[in-house]
């Protein structure tokens, strides 16, 4: 049922140049693996699902998902109807539920929510279905607002 | 009006959305319900004020079925309505963005809707809303990017055009009538832009 994906940091990723001049790679490294758990698409979970470690879901998800430290990462096929706690939620597939995410939340294009989002920072990309409410902090006020003169009746622009 | 693929957006100026923001200025919580889809930019864009946006996506659910006979003169709320826009009971909204919604539908309709809307508003409430001034107008519902408080960004549905219904503002605001004309300005595309405000009697 749970697979472990490519651990992220075992693939090639570049190193930045200052970091290559200030701190040479030690003889032997113990790559730091950032490893994910993986709930395939023809898993069918019913119930509450809690964990520590980041984890990605293809499958279906009837319940509740806490993982409050960690990713999660709803893929493409995944159908949730769950509420899902998460410290940086992703979301590809279809969710029917609330989410709240501890950092940030993105919905991807081929995402479907219907529920509410609570997160410092929600990210909607373009083409993706959202229906519910989004809470929002305040922020700096647009310096784009310019002042408006009184207006009587209809004014041609 | 020249259509355009949702792959070109148009940005033109507007002046009811400046309108809008400045009557927020100072607000210490705003609740948005946008009628329209959701769109990151604009999302952000209202996050400049605190509260909540809630997004009910009632383009998705173009075009909409006939409202119910009013009965005696009266335009009770379609239950319609309630099915598609998912409110929760017990909210109040500080603004409306309704965008060009109101000319995909028949007056009846708009009436019922506003009517039904009108139940999460409270005195003060703002609606927004893009009138076509022209005799056609898109065959889809356009997208609206806020690029910033004076100017939109038009996302086309596609270049075909269909009549336009052309309501007139008393027609509005005959079928509107708790919500009273704060501000509107004509912009030179042929579109006009509506400010409402929630007065009920």
């Amino acid at each position: 049922m749970w697979k472990k994906s490519e651990p992220e940091a075992a693939r090639p990723q570049p190193a930045p140049a200052s970091q290559a001049q200030t701190a040479p790679a030690p003889r032997n490294p113990v790559p730091q693996t950032r490893e994910r758990a993986v709930i395939g698409p023809t898993i069918y979970i019913k119930g509450n699902l809690t964990g520590e470690e980041d984890i990605l879901i293809e499958g279906q998800v009837d319940g509740k998902i806490e993982l409050r430290h960690h990713s999660v990462t709803i893929g493409k096929n995944g159908r949730i109807k769950a509420d899902i706690y998460g410290k940086v939620i992703t979301i590809e597939g279809t969710v029917e539920g609330n989410l709240f995410g501890e950092e940030q939340l993105t919905v991807r294009q081929t995402g479907n929510v219907q529920g509410n989002i609570v997160a410092p920072r929600v990210a909607l990309e373009d083409g993706s279905n959202f229906r519910g409410s989004i809470d929002m902090s305040p922020k700096e006020k647009p310096s784009a607002v310019v002042p408006e003169k009184p207006l009587m009746g209809t004014k041609i622009l | 009006m020249k259509s355009r693929p949702p792959s070109e957006p148009v940005v033109q100026s507007t002046l009811g959305l400046n309108a809008l923001c400045l009557r927020l200025e100072g607000a210490e919580v705003c609740d948005i319900l946008e009628l329209g889809p959701a769109r990151g930019g604009n999302i952000e864009f209202w996050s400049q004020f605190s509260g909540s946006i809630y997004v009910a996506d009632l383009h998705s659910s173009l075009p909409l079925p006939p409202p119910a006979e009013p009965a005696e003169g009266e335009t009770p709320p379609d239950p319609e309505w309630e099915r598609l826009l998912h409110l929760p009971e017990g909210r109040r909204f500080d603004v409306i963005l309704a965008w060009d919604l109101l000319n995909y539908l028949e007056l009846p309709a708009v009436a019922s809707l506003i009517g039904y809307v009108g139940r999460f508003c409270k005195p003060g409430t703002l609606l927004y809303s893009l009138i076509f001034d022209l005799p056609k107008m898109p065959e889809e519902i356009t997208v609206y990017r806020i690029i910033d408080a004076t100017h939109l960004g038009y996302e086309y549905g596609g270049p075909a055009v269909r009549p336009c219904p052309r309501h007139q503002p008393r027609a509005l605001s005959a079928v509107m009538r708790q919500f009273q004309v704060a501000n509107s300005f004509r912009l030179r595309n042929g579109l006009i832009e509506f400010l409402f405000v929630y007065e009920p009697v």
